[in-house]
């Protein structure tokens, strides 16, 4: 278990990291989500120790984390961290040697992974001859080249199609399966909204959410219903006591609830109406943001 | 565990730069070097060898009346058709410079104490195979005259020719093993500074380069700062260490292949071998293994200083300027200790404080050690600082570089709260222009001091490589005058050239408004009144400065300063006079009271007259009379700012330089240096009066409260320092700083070579 407690740190004057605090359980997936220099970075730093904590500290399994345990993170930091003068195998060579890995292993895993990716042809090319895609693939590979149980991926979708963003998302899920701790990064809300079951969305490097994905999302979906079809206007004013009724086309509404419990009883008021719709309506993570903060999460 | 990862990165550090391209080529184009350059005698005799071959014939004049040698070098060289020998009665006919390339003179003659002496005239280019042979001839003579003279037999006369093995036991130095030491310590001087520059570089390039990719955060996530920077800095040795070795491989093979080059030419028996066992004196086996140990250690705490300042660059240029300071830092130890340490007197005791300091332990021990002034504690101590210093450095070391490492924000300012709005202000915008100018301006100095020195020290050279040619076509005059003149050229080209630079950026002269006879008079007062007020505070200054010259132990070289006044002839004491009185009054005036003034005023007098005395005092060219000048060139300035015209320093500089120059050369004349030293005695005393006289004006001015307030508002604390801030700024881009330091250093590398 990956425990943070009060962090802060101070660049100059500015505060870039104020009081944050919050638990990875073992195999669950965490992301944190924040706008660009709203202090991911600067925390993963500190989690992996590269940057000292002005306050607090950071515990895996009860551990303070030092050099003794750092074999078995494994990091994707966010800007390039490869050196294009070297070929895919030499920088996992030396990566790899960074982590006590026996070359023979390092060799073996390199090739799974880079099979498991699909880039094989790519173990003898020159890093500066890869797209920034492909770059961003090798340092995932690097990053899981030592099978380690904490995975802190700073930004990894960045630089990614499409397509390999789907990839790279089948692959995070699987590692999730093997028990492994995730804890990655993003700007982009829709990325974190699709892989995690945990959200910390930070700002001005305050947390300001912190929850359960799914939990919340039911919290904030269950309140709102989307119904279709036709209804009397005696049966509306009766729903109208149970919350705010919006018509949102010809025979479309959607009905705010101030209360969930009160579902049950707006499916019963509609009983004798010919609906042909009745759902309870999915809320984005923007929605909750937006709640939550007052303003819009910009990306 | 941790070993291993600092292992693997020293290993794959090297792996890769000697698996560079860049590497081989290096390398081979090194090997070819070594090889051509120690091979080039025997080249150059190969290829003269060829040209022999199908030109002329190889003439041997052979003096030889005791009918010795002439027999056996003709049977010699009887197979050889291009060679001739021929006997004459007497070969110094011959003996001038038109004696042909192809003609070998010999004498040879009977003697009593070494049986057979011989000498050998040619011209230069002579192939060194023909004197061998020749020499081989004498050689087999002389034992044959010799096993003649005292009835031994040849075998019995080898075994006394046998070398003894000796012991040697040196008890006082001579000549040849002095010289050899000299001669490795300049080595292992340009040794030193070559491997320093070439570690620092590498350190600065590859901590640069993996900030920039970025790796390094990758890799500190697995390994410590201290093992990262402990890791980086001993690749970074190993691979200059691995360059050395190669080197002296490359040196290995070149002696080789020069050593075929003799064999195959004549046969010889080892005797051209250089035996260097026995000049290896004890002492310069200590002094190499001194230096060695030294260099090792400083040059690891010099990485790690490097590293860190490596790790605050964001980009390749950054990085190759962070290694300005310490190689400057070098060089300034060099030169101090070139100048404080010398064999003729003592070690003062700041030398022995200094030499125990890290760093700068480097170039004092082994200097000191060589002349004997090192004694065991003063090695022991400086030895325990410098590895004290080593776990030290790292310990400080790795806080600002995890600091450093990680901002990749190309600016500082960037973390300041509200700096948008400020930036957005035009006082700001306009003082970054300033500042801008600023290190225009010192970059502009900069340029102009390199200028002057190297013009001044290349015409000093060309000048003492032409004098002689020059002299022997004008007769008219002395070779000295001859001399006095070209130098008197040199130093005011080499003064005026670098001041049209200056010129270019003066501010431009508003014009001069009329002025009337009465302020004219009042302007000339004034300055008259300057000049005799300076003149004892000079005085008083020189008297200071010899003083602590002598104490710090800067002696100033006198003997080469009287050897410059060794001239005869009345045109040669003329032309003394203005190359050491006059024109350093007109032109080092206009130089720095007028070009490096002019510029600086605008940033404030006070900061005009520091850095215009420092350029003064730069120019001189001499360390020992830096300070001197410095201080002078201080009084100097005020007098320039006080008076607002050039003349009067002018005067002030020729009188000061002036007397000096006639103090020398009337030294004979009793009664005239009497009248002479009391007519300074005079004026000093006259200034002296003038001075207390002002001083005690100005207190009294100062009484009441009006002017109290005027200075307390001029000397606000604030106001001066954001002054200073913005004045420094004509000192970055180092450019100006390094201007005044290296040249100075390289001048007197240069002077010491010379």
């Amino acid at each position: 278990m990956l425990e943070i407690k009060n962090l802060s740190k101070y660049f100059g004057i500015k505060k870039a990291v104020d009081n944050v605090s919050f638990k990875v359980e073992d195999g669950h997936i965490v992301g944190v989500l924040g706008k660009n220099g709203a202090g991911k970075s600067t925390i993963f730093r500190m989690i992996l120790n590269i940057l000292e904590p002005d306050e607090g500290e950071v515990l895996y399994n009860g551990k303070k984390i030092d050099y003794s345990i750092s074999d078995k993170i494994g990091y994707l930091p966010e800007v390039g961290s490869l050196i294009d003068s070297y070929t895919v195998y030499e920088q996992c060579m030396y990566y790899g040697k960074m982590k006590s890995m026996k070359s023979e292993d390092i060799k073996n895993n390199m090739f799974e992974l880079l099979e498991q990716f699909g880039i094989v042809e790519y173990a003898n090319m020159k890093i500066k001859e890869l797209s920034k895609g492909n770059k961003q693939k090798i340092q995932f590979i690097i990053s899981l080249l030592h099978n380690p149980e904490l995975l802190i991926l700073d930004e990894p979708f960045s630089g990614l199609d499409p397509v390999s963003v789907e990839y790279f998302k089948k692959i995070i899920l699987q590692l999730k399966e093997q028990g492994k701790t995730i804890v990655f990064s993003s700007h982009i809300m829709s990325q974190v909204e699709m892989l995690c079951e945990e959200v910390i969305i930070i700002d001005k490097g305050k947390i300001i959410l912190n929850c359960n994905l799914e939990e919340i999302k039911q919290e904030y979906a269950s309140k709102t219903l989307d119904i279709t079809g036709k209804i009397a206007d005696s049966t509306l004013k009766q729903i109208a006591i149970f919350g705010k009724i919006e018509k949102k086309g010809k025979d479309r509404y959607l009905v705010n609830l101030a209360n969930k419990e009160r579902i049950g009883d707006v499916f019963r008021l509609l009983y004798t109406s010919d609906i042909t719709k009745f759902s309870v309506l999915n809320v984005s993570l923007n929605d909750i943001f937006l709640d939550k903060v007052g303003t819009a999460y910009e990306e | 565990m941790k070993n291993r990862k600092i292992s693997a990165i020293i290993k794959n550090e090297i792996e890769k730069s000697i698996k560079n391209k860049w590497f081989v080529i290096l390398n081979l184009l090194l090997l070819i070097v070594t090889v051509i350059g120690l091979n080039f005698n025997n080249l150059k005799a190969l290829l003269k060898q060829n040209e022999v071959d199908f030109s002329n014939q190889m003439l041997i004049y052979i003096e030889d009346n005791d009918d010795l040698v002439y027999e056996e070098l003709r049977d010699t060289f009887k197979d050889n058709e291009e060679v001739k020998v021929e006997k004459k009665d007497s070969v110094d006919e011959y003996k001038n410079d038109e004696l042909g390339n192809d003609v070998i003179l010999l004498e040879v003659e009977r003697s009593d104490v070494d049986y057979l002496t011989a000498s050998i005239t040619t011209q230069e280019t002579i192939s060194a195979s023909y004197i061998q042979k020749i020499e081989n001839v004498l050689n087999t003579t002389k034992d044959r005259i010799v096993s003649e003279d005292e009835e031994i037999s040849y075998g019995q006369l080898e075994k006394i020719k046998d070398n003894v093995n000796v012991n040697r036991v040196i008890l006082s130095e001579n000549i040849d093993t002095n010289e050899i030491t000299s001669i490795v310590q300049l080595i292992s001087n340009y040794l030193i500074f070559f491997i320093l520059l070439l570690c620092l570089n590498k350190i600065a390039n590859t901590i640069s380069q993996e900030k920039m990719s970025k790796s390094i955060e990758y890799i500190l996530t697995s390994i410590t700062t201290k093992e990262y920077i402990i890791s980086k800095v001993l690749s970074m040795c190993l691979i200059v260490v691995l360059q050395f070795v190669f080197m002296l491989a490359y040196l290995l093979i070149a002696v080789m292949i020069s050593s075929l080059f003799t064999l195959s030419s004549v046969n010889i028996d080892g005797a051209q071998a250089i035996d260097i066992s026995g000049v290896m004196s004890l002492k310069l086996v200590g002094y190499i293994a001194i230096t060695f140990v030294f260099m090792c250690l400083t040059t690891f705490l010099q990485g790690v200083i490097q590293s860190v300042m490596s790790a605050k660059t964001t980009n390749i240029q950054e990085a190759g300027n962070a290694t300005i300071f310490l190689v400057t830092l070098n060089l300034v130890l060099y030169t101090i200790v070139t100048v404080m340490i010398s064999p003729l007197k003592s070690a003062s005791v700041i030398a022995y404080i200094v030499s125990v300091l890290p760093i700068a332990s480097m170039y004092f021990i082994p200097a000191m050690f060589v002349i004997g002034q090192a004694n065991i504690f003063q090695v022991i101590i400086s030895l325990i600082i410098l590895v004290a210093s080593i776990p030290l450095s790292l310990i400080l070391a790795q806080k600002p570089f995890k600091n450093a490492i990680l901002d990749y924000s190309p600016k500082k300012n960037k973390k300041i709260e509200g700096i948008e709005k400020i930036i957005a202000t035009r006082e700001y915008q306009e003082r970054m222009i300033d500042r801008k100018e600023s290190s225009k301006k010192g970059l502009t100095i900069g340029l102009a001091v390199i200028l002057l020195i190297i013009l001044q020290v290349v015409g000093g050279l060309l000048i003492s490589a032409f004098i002689s040619p020059i002299s022997q076509k004008i007769t008219f005059i002395s070779q000295d005058s001859i001399y006095l003149i070209l130098m008197c050229i040199v130093f005011v080209l080499s003064i005026y050239i670098p001041y049209l630079i200056l010129k270019a950026y003066l501010p431009r002269e508003e014009k001069k408004q009329e002025i009337s006879k009465e302020e004219k008079k009042v302007s000339i007062v004034k300055c008259i009144k300057y000049i005799i007020v300076s003149i004892p505070i000079i005085s008083v200054i020189q008297m200071i400065c010899s003083f602590a010259v002598e104490k710090i132990g800067l002696g100033a070289d006198v003997s080469s300063s009287i050897g410059l006044f060794n001239y005869s002839g009345k045109l040669a004491t003329i032309l003394l006079f203005i190359q050491i009185a006059i024109l350093p009054a007109i032109f080092e005036e206009l130089f720095v009271r007028k070009g490096v003034f002019g510029i600086l005023r605008k940033k404030g007098a006070i900061f005009a007259v520091i850095v215009s005395a420092l350029v003064f005092a730069t120019i001189h060219m001499n360390i020992s009379q830096f300070i001197f000048a410095f201080l002078v060139g201080i009084v100097f300035g005020i007098v320039r700012e006080k008076t607002g015209k050039l003349y009067p320093t002018m005067i002030l500089h020729f009188l000061n330089n002036g007397i000096a120059v006639i103090e020398v050369l009337f030294y004979d004349y009793m009664t005239f240096m009497e009248i002479f030293t009391y007519g300074i005695i005079a004026i000093n005393a006259i200034g002296f009066c003038i001075l207390i006289y002002m001083l005690y004006k100005k207190v009294m001015e100062l009484k009441d409260k009006e002017s109290i307030q005027k200075l307390k508002e001029e000397l606000d604390y604030r106001k001066v320092k954001l002054n200073i801030i913005e004045n420094l700024f004509v000192f970055k881009d180092y450019t100006f700083l390094v201007a005044v330091i290296l040249s100075a250093t390289i001048f007197t590398v240069v002077e010491k070579m010379l």
